[in-house]
């Protein structure tokens, strides 16, 4: 085999992953061959060491992060958008280039920004170019760094002062670098928020603790507080996200509570050591799986459209409108499940269990299309459906009004400004046809003008 | 061997190939290769992963018209050799006790 033939049956296989990403594979291992060619090798014998194409394809399949949870690749809709992002990132770096070099000419772009003091409480602007062909970039949220590198791209962020925090922003179009985000956390709390602003937002408490990277699609943060840090009440990370910009995210919280507030997000998945957690407002388009060992978790107004799971080995799981299209599971070892589901009974089957207390719910019921499976080993289960069917479906006119007023559906409170406006709320399952009411009729030739009014599209 | 046992080994053993200097892969595996066998296919998942966990830095250079990763290793990265090389005390300890030599001298 050649080179290339491996290079395009590599492509071919992987074609499921973001170009950059594969990009950056091959790159290694087509080094591997020239390197080994270098060294004296024919290009068959170069390709053959390196072993079986179908190994190197386990390999590097075994080698994504995401193979730590259930994979799912990016949605090809978004993946056009993506590109389209690059391209047009290309084109900035271009110009970026030219422009740069002529600000900065005579020294390091690279020693200039990492050398910069953050404490001047004038936002500043940093921008940094470098050559090459890939837009994978990797940088570091610490001001006294000597080096950083980037494979190309652009990268211009912006460093944020906000009080005690110091931390950078990150604009909207630099999003075609990564659609997901990995944050883990030693200790202190996290919070993350959805918000309007077009650019993403990552604030530090102590930002010399973390180290902020961007490749393989993800932007990586990684915390780690020495010994010496005295523990905060304050979160220790702030991360502000643009509504719907992010397809997955990652939390990996040692100690320390976790917030989520506003957000729509693909993905989400969250794994805390000891910390409580509360989601609000919170929309996964695909799946939600939260995974405590001790500590409440407490959900306000959190949908999934696909699977939601919550499971905690020691704490109270509280429920306040809370629903899911495919099914819902809520386990604790010690704890109870409280609360309420969006839906009325009739949407759900359901097993609830309990070794050693209390339920109010009878054991397994099967009624509606939804499986739901609650668990505690010491503790109760207290669970209530929404009264009535048509609570959780906005109708058509107000769902125009969303987003701007403060509107109650009964089941879900919709304020101004969140994601929350991106609930679906009709299609969490099919909903009972309108009663047929006798409807007035004005006749105009030959038509009744109250089939033409836009309830009744 | 324990596959998840290996993998950690092999893990440390590609962070000491960087502790000198900074390296790419077909060097990693030529430095390694009178100590264990190493292809790059084993090799990739290895650097993504300590990459993922801050052990080691990538960074791209041209070498003769042409991109090569190299990867730096991070302090983060040496405190793991120094775990690996305190921890290795409690598995020898663990190994001649599985051996048997512990009752043995008894």
């Amino acid at each position: 085999m050649k080179k290339n033939e491996l290079e395009q049956w590599l492509r071919n296989q992987l074609s499921d992953l973001p170009k950059g990403e594969v990009d950056g594979i091959l790159i290694f291992y087509t080094s591997a061959i020239e390197d080994r060619m270098e060294d004296g090798m024919t290009e068959e014998e170069a390709v053959q060491a390196l072993g079986d194409p179908e190994a190197i394809l386990a390999e590097i399949r075994s080698s994504r992060p995401m193979t730590y949870f259930p994979s799912h690749p990016p949605k090809s809709k978004k993946r056009g958008l993506w590109a389209a992002g690059a391209l047009l990132l290309g084109l900035g770096v271009v110009i970026a280039i030219y422009s740069t070099v002529a600000i900065v000419t005579g020294f390091n772009p690279i020693d200039k920004i990492f050398g910069r003091n953050i404490d001047d409480p004038v936002q500043q602007d940093i921008v940094q170019v470098l050559e090459g062909k890939e837009y994978e970039t990797q940088f570091y949220a610490g001001y006294d760094l000597e080096q950083a590198w980037t494979m190309a791209g652009e990268l211009r962020l912006e460093a944020v002062n906000d009080g005690d925090y110091y931390g950078y922003q990150v604009p909207h179009d630099l999003a075609a670098n990564f659609y997901n985000l990995y944050l883990e956390c030693d200790a202190g709390g996290v919070q993350l928020e959805g918000w309007s602003e077009p650019y993403l937002q990552v604030l530090f408490l102590y930002p010399e603790d973390y180290n902020l990277s961007c490749s393989d699609g993800f932007l990586w943060v990684f915390g780690e507080n020495p010994p010496s840090r005295s523990y905060d009440k304050r979160p220790a990370v702030r991360i502000f996200v643009p509504e719907s910009t992010l397809s997955e995210i990652q939390l990996q919280v040692d100690a320390g509570n976790l917030q989520i507030t506003g957000l729509t997000v693909s993905r989400l998945f969250v794994q805390t050591d000891a910390g409580n957690i509360i989601l609000d407002r919170v929309l996964a388009t695909e799946l939600l799986d939260l995974q405590a060992d001790a500590g409440n978790i407490t959900l306000q107004s959190v949908s999934s459209d696909g699977d939601l799971s919550v499971q905690v080995d020691a704490g109270n799981i509280e429920l306040n409108q809370v629903d899911a299209m495919s099914s819902l599971s809520f386990i604790t070892d010690a704890g109870s499940v409280t609360g309420t589901l969006a839906g009325p009974s009739s949407r759900y089957s359901w097993e609830a269990k309990v070794d050693i207390g209390s339920s109010n719910l009878a054991r397994q019921v099967v009624s509606g299309p939804v499986p739901l499976y609650l668990q505690t080993s010491i503790g109760s289960i207290d669970i209530e459906f929404a009264s009535k069917d048509q609570s959780w479906q906005i109708p058509v006119e107000q769902q125009a009004q969303i987003s701007s007023a403060t509107e109650d559906f009964g089941a879900v409170t919709v304020e101004k400004g969140t994601s929350i406006a991106s609930f679906e709320m009709t299609s969490l399952s099919a909903p009972p046809s309108p009663p047929e009411a006798p409807s007035p009729s004005v006749w105009f030739f030959g038509r009744n003008l109250f089939d033409l009014l836009p309830w009744n599209w | 061997m324990d596959i998840q046992l290996k993998r950690g080994i092999l893990e440390v053993c590609v962070l000491k190939a960087l502790q000198r200097q900074d390296s790419y892969g077909y060097q990693i595996v030529k430095d390694l290769a009178p100590w264990v066998a190493l292809s790059e296919s084993t090799l990739y998942p290895i650097l993504r992963r300590m990459e993922a966990a801050g052990c080691i830095a990538e960074y791209p250079t041209v070498h003769n018209g042409r991109l090569r990763k190299y990867y730096h290793l991070t302090p983060v990265g040496q405190q793991r050799i120094t775990d690996f090389l305190q921890e290795w005390e409690n598995v020898q300890r663990a190994y001649e006790y599985v051996r048997g030599d512990t009752d043995e001298k008894k």
